[in-house]
């Protein structure tokens, strides 16, 4: 995905969601439409950055917990039984 | 005896008591005169006025007392005294606006109008004076004023809209500010003389769309300046684009939005097919501020006008609907008509396409001109402001003869002729920052003066706390247009350093500023930054610790723009810079707005990354010199038509043209 393309599709996705009632923030409560364009734009940048961050996208277990880390609640100190390297990960 | 008597037992009579009464309150008197006499003589000085001195004549002596602290009195007995006078002859060269102030004899200065507001005017010139000088004693100094303003309408614009860097942030930005914020901006309006306080707010307040109740508290917050104006002699006028909604409605109505999907305001409906509808909206913003001095409208920029059949028509019909709107709601303002570079929008600015398809809008500008009740004031930005942003636009479009707009309304018979100082546009997020345009700003004037026979001037600011100096520049300017570089800087030395000891660097701090800006060289910013941050801690001034703070910000901006900064220098300049502001007062939004610091520290950096980007972008990059416009290009002021004679080279930057949404894509 090169630069051009990426701003192209930001192009697009300002477009598209334009005409969305419930996006009318991200889109025009700026109200001179070029400096809009540049505060969605930084704004996609951050979710673009969210969503490639380790903190998303690097957790083996983004949706459901592997119960076998950690199988039963318990008050007494626990140490997690964290699989190995090669199990479970998520791209 | 009668009154040696015993008090518990004996009670006197009510002839007894009366008596005695009349005695006390006689010695009372006595001892009140007595020591009223030696105050007097003692303290020496007051402040007199005329009888029954308006509202602004008294606000301003209030200020002149507060600073010298000589009291208000009559001059019987006094020593010296300090006069506030009306002429009983009028001094023809000082017309309504000007003032005399003289020492008039040993122990009396004297400060004459013709009218209150020219003596209103005297006082601040003097109190202005006093500051300066930082002299509480104004005997200390021979007083030989006779002046008049140069225009007569000398405004600024403030935009508290959603827009440019500074926006929506705590302190910073007039969208957030209090009525105390307000009254700060009006009383250094009101020191400079200026007249009229213009807001641009692109915001609607309207009862029956509970979506538009969040912009109520600064509906009410404007009501309270507008009075405040008021109080102090000031003129409070409200700008709009004459289309425009609340979002509520825009969203109702889809079949009316406008279809060229215009650059402003987001919200704005076609006028052909919603006319009714557009006034209602507006119609509680006219009887909010029934008591506004005028109302101007914009409806050109940005393309606002391209889905109108005929725009002309558009554009008169809504000077009229408008003026009958408030007269309607009981509103006896003015009305100002922004020409706004409409020869330029018809030959430059408007996409080709557009011209083909309607070709109306190749003649608005000339089509305009009769549709127009002639009791209007015509606005608009002089050809010097066209030179200066949009040699690129003009180049690409062949360079077409042009005509400067100012003298067009002028021609036809529009009075008054208010020039759009726009040299100052605040309409980016590098444009927070200080930037004293000094040359600029004479120059400018002195157009508008020699050339133009303007009758006013208007400014434009969206965020002021940064802008001292360039706004003080600006406001004395509009007063009197010969005054030099020095001059200004001398003055602005003074008003932003209480010691005497400081004003040679505070000086030299404003020049090299200012010098960085045609060089735009870091050492230049860096040195300017090293002397006023050298200031602050014997100084006490607002205004120089937010200029300070300013050139402190842009001095890392201008870092990150130096060639060959990597990606992961910029990344460390932004934490630098980030903690470097992060405890002044005046960036607490940009710091701190967002509760959470590594999602506060995100969208700073998104907002640099926007002022580097602004800092590199061609409208910006001023080669040296370029600051002031090459008279050769434009030998003249001419209302005929006239191809620019740009130079070769030289000052041939590359600029961007008019990026018009819906047309063609943005190109930053």
């Amino acid at each position: 995905m090169t630069d051009a393309q990426k701003t192209a599709m930001k192009w697009q996705l300002y477009q598209t969601v334009k005409p969305m009632y419930i996006f009318q923030g991200p889109t025009a409560d700026i109200v001179w439409q070029p400096e809009a364009i540049r505060f969605f734009s930084a704004r996609v940048d951050m979710m673009v950055e969210d969503f490639k961050s380790p903190f998303i996208a690097g957790s083996r277990y983004p949706e459901v917990v592997d119960r076998r880390i950690y199988p039963r609640a318990t008050s007494q100190p626990f140490t997690l039984q964290w699989p190995k390297e090669s199990e479970g990960k998520t791209p | 005896m009668t009154c040696g008597t015993d008090k518990h037992s004996r009670k006197p009579s009510p002839a007894g008591v009366t008596a005695r009464r009349i005695a006390v309150a006689a010695f009372v008197s006595f001892l009140l005169l007595v020591f009223e006499g030696a105050a007097r003589s003692e303290s020496t000085t007051v402040i007199s006025c005329f009888e029954n001195p308006p509202s602004p004549v008294r606000h301003a002596v209030h200020r002149l007392s507060k600073f010298t602290g000589i009291e208000l009195g009559k001059p019987s007995g006094a020593v010296r005294s300090i006069r506030i006078e009306l002429n009983t002859t009028p001094n023809p060269k000082i017309g309504t606006q000007g003032y005399s102030i003289r020492s008039a004899s040993e122990g009396e200065i004297t400060i004459r109008g013709n009218e209150a507001e020219g003596a209103a005017n005297g006082v601040y010139t003097f109190l202005r004076t006093l500051m300066i000088e930082h002299r509480k004693d104004p005997f200390t100094r021979k007083w030989a004023f006779e002046e008049k303003p140069q225009f007569s309408i000398r405004a600024m614009q403030v935009a508290p809209y959603r827009f440019g860097a500074s926006y929506g942030f705590a302190a910073l930005s007039p969208d957030r500010w209090s009525i105390e914020e307000w009254k700060e901006y009006v009383d250094l309006m009101r020191l400079c003389n200026m007249t009229t306080l213009c807001l641009v707010p692109a915001r609607i307040y309207h009862p029956d769309y509970p979506h538009s109740w969040r912009e109520k508290w600064r509906f009410d917050v404007w009501k309270q300046v507008m009075d405040y104006c008021h109080q102090v002699g000031m003129k409070f006028n409200w700008m709009m684009g004459p289309n425009m909604v609340t979002e509520q409605c825009f969203w109702e109505n889809p079949d009316k939005r406008t279809v060229a999907d215009n650059a402003w305001w987001g919200s704005a409906l076609i006028w052909n097919k919603s006319k009714n509808l557009i006034l209602e909206n507006n119609r509680p913003t006219i009887e909010h501020f029934r008591g506004l001095d005028a109302l101007e409208l914009l409806a050109s920029d940005g393309g606002a006008y391209f889905d109108e059949p005929d725009p002309a028509v558009y554009f008169a019909d809504t000077v009229k609907s408008y003026m009958k709107l408030m007269r309607d709601s009981g509103n006896d303002a003015g009305f100002v008509y922004w020409n706004w570079l409409l020869d330029f929008w018809c030959k430059v600015a408007t996409p080709d396409a557009l011209l083909q398809k309607n070709p109306k809008l190749k003649t608005i500008q000339d089509d305009v001109i009769p549709l127009l009740p002639k009791n209007v004031a015509w606005l608009d930005a002089s050809m010097l402001t066209l030179i200066q942003n949009w040699e690129g636009a003009m180049k690409a479009r062949g360079n077409p003869p042009m005509r400067e707009g100012l003298l067009l309304g002028k021609e036809h018979g529009f009075r008054p002729i208010i020039d759009f100082f726009w040299y100052m546009n605040p309409e980016a997020s590098i444009n927070m920052f200080p930037h004293p345009f000094i040359r600029r700003a004479i120059q400018e004037a002195q157009y508008a003066r020699d050339e133009v026979g303007a009758d006013g001037a208007m400014g434009y600011r969206l965020a002021p706390p940064l802008k001292f100096i360039d706004d003080y520049v600006y406001f004395r300017v509009t007063s009197d247009p010969s005054l030099t570089p020095e001059q200004l800087m001398t003055e602005l030395a003074g008003l932003l350093c209480e010691q005497s000891e400081s004003q040679a660097q505070a000086k030299d701090a404003i020049r090299t500023l200012d010098q960085f800006w045609s060089t735009r060289k870091l050492e230049d910013i860096e040195r300017a930054d090293k002397l006023f941050r050298e200031l602050l801690p014997h100084e006490h001034s607002k205004n120089l610790e937010y200029v300070s703070n300013g050139v402190t910000f842009l001095t890392y901006i201008v870092r990150m723009a130096q060639p060959g900064a990597t990606a992961a220098q910029k990344t460390k300049l932004k934490w630098q810079l980030y903690q470097a502001v992060k405890p002044m007062y005046i960036f607490q939004g940009l710091t701190a707005d967002i509760v959470w610091q590594p999602e506060a520290l995100r969208f700073f950096n998104a907002r640099v990354d926007m002022m580097l980007e602004d800092f590199l972008t061609p409208l910006y990059v001023t080669v040296s010199g370029v600051e002031v416009i090459d008279r050769s290009i434009y030998p003249k002021a001419t209302s005929q038509p006239f191809a620019l004679r740009w130079p070769k080279s030289g000052g041939d930057v590359k600029i961007q043209p008019p990026n018009v949404p819906g047309v063609n894509e943005p190109q930053r």
